[in-house]
């Protein structure tokens, strides 16, 4: 009897939820971004643009609920990551999720998502072949290697530096980017002067300038990871007086990063670098997006990359939910909306490839200059939709 | 029946030694406990299984590194090279077509074995600073190797393409966790057992024996030097089964397996629970990995401030580990009710 009437009430009881969810489903996202650690910083930036993005748009998409689970992933660790997504998904139930960031944990969670079904967001690793091949409800709102390390080449060829040297950090991301690039020049017909691999461990760089001097080229194409190793390298180029010389001095965005350019100081003014994303972009979007990640952060932060991935990111979501207002969330019916999606972001007009879910976007040509006396990275030349590939 | 007595009596010494030895070697009750309720911890409705497999392996390699620490008395820097040749070794199997679980499993073991017994030959005349010098070197080293050699082990991304085969051709390693769960939890407990018997012999006892006093057990006899580099085999295969357990339950394999952190966390881990009782390295990994888990769930941008501070306040409450705390108290309990008035 007691049995009989407590299934009634449990009865009731789920009737009564399934009620609630029809007028408001919960929707769990998984936020799964380095808190801690060297790579700290990304995560701190995607939660900012994360809250700024909800400050302004509210947190009930379509009448979806959403329930920010955050987790950290220790930076490029991917027994972590893949352990927390599990967790994230199979217990926590979420149901799309924003991250994990680096392309090894991005790599290991993808099983994990494919069998789960759960779309997901790489809003912070650029290997390529890395998104919708490995787990078909994915969507790269980052960039792929390819977008920023090929345009550099046809671009000195232009200018009429010819002879290119390349100076790459000794890791997996600099073999890639290497090896694009290096590509991208023969493609140009301009000539390859030499190239390096540095240790990522080794801050002393005067041998290296040395090959680059003996090498005599009209400019050379750095790629670095983000940090400590960029200032360096851009510095001892300057500081050995190569610049002065006329060595043009070209690389990735990582190199004059937002986040340490001051850093760098005017050793970095006229490095010429390839972005998908400037505080200065000239928009409405965007200046209001700086505006207000700039008063969300005090003035202490600039906005990187990983801020503008997260709020494309949450963009996208966003738009999807709206389109399934009233319905059951369905990851096949997410996917499809996200696939092909083109939206307008702070960083220009972004589309997310129909076939695979890897992002299309402009590619843009900076130059480092003083901007009412902060060094910024100005867009000097756009190349529209440059390809993933 | 003269002679069968004048026999048994001759056999005496040598049966003494047996029942010392089997004495040693009984399990107590709290043992089998401890096993039953880390099997159990299956059942418990909302467990993270993936998790509690983690623990078992962090367990394991712990416990590897005890056999090393806790027994021979030798600090190790970088075990993790062990552990994470392991890893490798099974997840280029896995890559490369031989994705048999087991086998690969005990190949693993064997490569990261004949890696300690090298090692071991080349440390087992140095002692104190000079030993964390020479592990730290050789971590140092195959790290760097591993990061740098991305043609073959895929560097920073780590590598991909590891399939494993289900267990026994039956149990698919699931998003669940349920297959890696038991899969750990048999290895650990199996590999548990062996260690166990290979301590409470001779050879263990020679071992603690070179622990406290390496000059004493030259003039009996014992092969002082011989026993580091076996000590070092055994230490190394066991952390190597640990790492090609993770590779296999997680199909992948990085550099972080053999970086210089995970070496300090499992020596932390071994701390925490305890050195030198078997023991001390699972409920030390039980410790550190649930309470980092809860930790940085809660605060997931300062959770290393928390656990540094909990592993300040563990050690500085329980000098010698947990387990060894535990055991005094319990010691001192029962002498004191021993001591009481009959009645």
């Amino acid at each position: 009897m007691k049995t009989a009437l407590s299934m009634l009430a449990a009865t009731a009881l789920a009737a009564l939820s399934a009620q609630a969810t029809t007028a408001q489903e919960t929707l769990k996202i998984g936020v799964l971004q380095s808190y801690s650690g060297m790579t700290a910083l990304g995560g701190t930036h995607t939660d900012m643009a994360i809250k700024l993005f909800q400050q302004k748009y509210g947190d009930t998409p379509g009448g979806f609920k959403l329930q920010l689970v955050r987790r950290d992933t220790t930076g490029p660790n991917p027994e972590v990551a893949k352990r927390l997504v599990g967790e994230v998904v199979t217990r926590e139930r979420a149901q799309i999720l924003i991250g994990p960031d680096f392309t090894p944990n991005t790599l290991a969670a993808a099983p994990i998502l494919t069998e789960a079904k759960v779309p997901s967001f790489v809003t912070g690793a650029a290997t390529t072949g890395i998104v919708g091949e490995r787990s078909p409800y994915s969507a790269r709102t980052f960039f792929a290697t390819p977008q920023l390390c090929k345009p550099l080449a046809a671009y000195a060829v232009k200018q009429g530096w010819n002879k290119i040297f390349v100076v790459a950090a000794d890791f997996a991301p600099g073999h890639e980017c290497e090896k694009f690039f290096i590509a991208a020049l023969k493609e140009a017909n301009g000539t390859l002067a030499g190239n390096l691999r540095t240790p990522l461990s080794n801050p002393e760089y005067s041998g290296y300038i040395q090959r680059i001097r003996d090498a005599k080229p009209d400019a050379v194409f750095i790629f670095m990871p983000l940090g400590e190793l960029s200032i360096g390298i851009v510095r001892a180029i300057n500081d050995s007086g190569l610049k002065a010389s006329g060595l043009k001095i070209m690389g990735t965005g990582d190199i004059t990063d937002e986040g340490y350019v001051d850093a760098v100081g005017d050793a970095a003014l006229g490095v010429i670098t390839t972005g998908i994303y400037s505080t200065q972009h000239k928009s409405a979007l965007n200046e209001e997006f700086v505006k207000g990640f700039m008063q969300l952060g005090e003035g202490k932060h600039r906005v990187g990359w990983s801020a503008v991935s997260a709020w494309d990111a949450m963009r996208i979501m966003y738009d999807a939910l709206e389109s399934m207002k009233g319905q059951k969330f369905d990851p096949d019916k997410f996917k499809a909306f996200v696939y092909g999606h083109k939206f307008e972001s702070p960083r220009g007009p972004v589309q997310i490839d129909k076939s695979n879910g890897d992002i299309i976007q402009n590619v843009y040509i900076r130059r480092v200059e003083r901007v009412n006396g902060v060094l910024h990275n100005v867009e000097i030349e756009t190349i529209p939709n440059v390809p993933f590939k | 029946m003269s002679a069968t007595e004048a026999a048994s009596q001759a056999a005496a010494p040598h049966e003494a030694g047996r029942d010392y030895f089997a004495s040693l070697a009984r399990w107590k009750v709290w043992e089998i406990l401890f096993w039953a309720t880390l099997a159990g911890c299956y059942f418990f409705p909302d467990i993270d299984r993936m998790l509690m497999s983690r623990v078992i392996i962090w367990g394991l390699f712990a416990m590897s590194l005890d056999v090393l620490l806790g027994y021979r008395g030798i600090p190790s820097l970088g075990h993790a090279v062990f552990f994470g040749v392991g890893a490798y070794v099974a997840g280029f199997l896995g890559k490369f077509g031989w994705t048999e679980p087991i086998s690969g499993l005990f190949f693993a073991m064997f490569v990261a074995g004949a890696l300690g017994l090298v090692m071991g030959k080349l440390v087992q005349r140095v002692t104190g600073v000079g030993l964390l010098m020479v592990t730290l070197g050789l971590n140092l080293i195959v790290f760097d190797f591993v990061l740098r050699s991305t043609e073959l082990t895929g560097g920073d991304d780590g590598l991909q393409g590891i399939v494993i085969a289900p267990v026994l051709n039956y149990f698919r390693f699931d998003i669940w966790g349920r297959t890696a769960f038991w899969y750990a939890f048999v290895v650990a407990f199996v590999l548990f057992v062996v260690t166990r018997m290979l301590l409470k012999s001779p050879f263990g006892l020679a071992l603690i024996g070179a622990r406290e006093n390496p000059r004493r057990m030259l003039t009996l006899g014992a092969p002082v030097e011989g026993d580091v580099s076996r000590a070092f085999m055994i230490a190394a295969a066991l952390a190597g089964a640990a790492g090609a357990l993770l590779t296999q339950t997680t199909q992948t394999a990085a550099p972080t397996y053999l970086s210089f952190q995970r070496s300090a966390d499992v020596l932390v881990i071994l701390i925490i629970g305890g050195a030198g009782r078997l023991y001390g390295g699972f409920i030390g990994a039980i410790v550190f990995i649930l309470l980092q888990d809860y930790v940085s769930a809660l605060s997931p941008v300062y959770w290393y401030f928390w656990i540094g501070l909990l592993l300040v306040i563990i050690v500085s409450f329980f000098r010698k580990g947990l387990l060894p705390s535990v055991e005094q108290l319990y010691d001192r309990l029962r002498s004191r009710k021993s001591a009481g008035p009959p009645g």
